[in-house]
């Protein structure tokens, strides 16, 4: 016997993009954003992964509860760093 | 270069022509607005993506690029300018100050400059006069001032 449930939701971020100041090499900035949950069951952030290794995940985790925004994810840009076609997954995850 | 041929003050022309002319390579390569795409991955959903985008900028230490003494009577007293200087980065920032040529960004200007002073005077230390004032300045938007003062040689 198989059984399934199936949730209508999604996951989003808050903000959808995000803007970081003008910088150069000597400054690393972080922003923080949230994840929004609209499934009515929990869920977990597996793991964050960018495209350009300028950017990279600084810290995520927790519980992505239902109908709320409880993941906080925080995400920092160094342009000091080489930028390579290595998918960057610098991560402390909390 | 030849660095035992000529002064220190000469290579650290040089040092800074190399630093203007990597941030000329990184904007070329790079791109001055740079973006990525972020994918997050959970255990309910699809993976989806954030966009990141932000800009290169050349950072600035200093309000002015020129300081200017106005008009100066021969045999007055001696003026002084001050400049303002702050360090924007997240490490510590050591600044020299030189008199030096205007186009110092030209490598073969230098070379010719510091070659003709060189032949002037061989033996002698040729650029006591342009030795450095070197400061550190602490991390992160801290503002010092340097005296410059502008008065009539002996």
């Amino acid at each position: 016997m198989i059984k399934y449930h199936a949730h209508n939701g999604t996951i989003t971020s808050v903000p959808s993009q995000i803007n970081f100041n003008p910088a150069f090499p000597g400054v690393v900035q972080t922003r923080m954003l949230h994840l929004r949950n609209t499934f009515p069951t929990e869920g977990q952030v597996l793991k964050i992964e960018s495209n350009d290794t300028r950017f990279w995940p600084v810290s995520y985790g927790g519980v992505l509860y239902p109908q709320s925004a409880s993941v906080q994810v925080e995400i920092a840009f160094d342009p000091a760093v080489e930028n390579t076609s290595e998918t960057s997954q610098r991560v402390d995850k909390l | 270069m030849n660095q035992a041929k000529y002064s220190l003050t000469y290579y650290d022309f040089y040092l800074a022509y190399k630093t203007h002319r990597r941030w000329i390579q990184i904007s070329a390569e790079q791109g001055q607005h740079v973006t990525a795409a972020l994918t997050v991955t959970a255990d309910i959903a699809k993976p989806f993506q954030i966009q990141a985008a932000g800009t290169l900028i050349m950072p600035n230490i200093v309000d002015s690029t020129v300081i200017d003494f106005g008009m100066i009577e021969i045999a007055e007293e001696a003026v002084v300018k001050q400049i303002r200087i702050r360090n924007p980065s997240d490490h510590p920032l050591f600044v020299q100050f030189h008199i030096g040529p205007e186009d110092y960004e030209d490598p073969e200007s230098l070379r010719k400059m510091f070659e003709r002073v060189e032949k002037t005077h061989p033996e002698a230390d040729t650029h006591a006069e342009w030795k450095p004032i070197s400061k550190k300045i602490a991390s992160n938007v801290q503002i010092c001032k340097m005296s410059i003062i502008c008065s009539q040689s002996n």
